[in-house]
């Protein structure tokens, strides 16, 4: 299958999971994808932390930007934090005409839990902030952010 | 949205999660699932436009994904041959280990391809396969191959 329908088809994946074998499938596959698919941003952190999370979010040759999302990442006082404006896989599901993966658990949740648990391995916490709207569907928009762990 | 190469890899996770946790069985269910639901608008350029609507569909699909092929149109059988995959050329170049193609990756090509296939008139068949991303692939119009399989 082409790249260019993996927001399609990751967004009926979901579903189909969902739904065949429940929620703790979905959270177990999601698990899988952070420790297998996560190693770039792993590297990163362990080897530069709060930096780290910076390169792989952020400018060009980071994720959001090979992507073409419409974000901001800043990296101040200790904090890291991202905040997305628009989200790509959001927009281009809209924008085919999908419904967006919606059930107890919802598509924009497979960020944090894919991510937090690779940060936290590394004595760095991780809040992650999704915009729902009235209906309970994803706008497209989140807030995430990091900070070393206080023990 | 632009694609990023990495979701080959991620294919190759999703499936091998898949078989691991459920076998193959549920995992050609997942295949046809995706075929059944992700696929309508290439269904029905296969049913309007026929044969050629294939070869132009996988000839663009290979195009963007940078692969190599060779495509010929005979009078009633399309023939796609993948000279190099897409997918393979990229898990192979990469250091992740989990990237490394499970035994079977090409399986989601010929199960999702027969269905999308049969529900626009067509059928499907892989005609040779390595596993290691050399393929030849066989369309012909109608609900049945040419040996009645």
């Amino acid at each position: 299958m082409t790249v260019h329908d993996f927001i399609v088809i990751y967004n009926d994946t979901f579903k189909f999971i969902y739904k065949k074998y429940g929620p703790e499938a979905l959270r177990d596959l999601w698990a899988t994808i952070s420790l297998q698919w996560c190693t770039h941003l792993r590297e990163l952190v362990k080897a530069k932390g709060l930096e780290g999370m910076k390169e792989y979010w952020g400018g060009n040759d980071g994720t959001l930007g090979r992507e073409k999302a419409v974000y901001n990442i800043t990296l101040k006082d200790e904090v890291f934090q991202g905040r997305m404006f628009e989200c790509p896989s959001i927009g281009e599901l809209r924008e085919r005409g999908r419904d967006v993966f919606n059930e107890g658990l919802t598509y924009c949740d497979h960020c944090r839990f894919l991510y937090c648990p690779v940060v936290e391995d590394y004595s760095f916490s991780m809040s992650w902030f999704i915009d729902y709207d009235e209906s309970g569907r994803c706008t497209g928009k989140c807030r995430w952010s990091s900070k070393k762990r206080s023990n | 949205m632009a694609p990023i190469k990495e979701w080959f890899g991620l294919y190759n996770v999703i499936f091998g999660w898949f078989e691991s946790k459920y076998g193959s069985k549920a995992l050609e269910e997942y295949y046809r699932y995706l075929a059944e639901n992700c696929f309508d608008d290439v269904i029905e350029k296969f049913r309007i436009h026929g044969l050629q609507g294939i070869k132009d569909y996988y000839e663009h699909t290979f195009d963007i994904d940078q692969g190599e092929y060779d495509s010929e149109m005979l009078e009633d059988e399309f023939l796609f041959t993948v000279k190099k995959c897409p997918d393979y050329q990229f898990m192979l170049s990469s250091e992740n280990q989990y990237f490394k193609p499970m035994k079977n990756y090409c399986k989601h090509h010929e199960i999702i391809n027969s269905v999308i296939c049969e529900n626009s008139g067509h059928c499907f068949r892989m005609l040779e396969c390595d596993g290691k991303g050399e393929c030849r692939w066989s369309f012909r119009r109608g609900g049945a191959s040419n040996d009645g399989t």
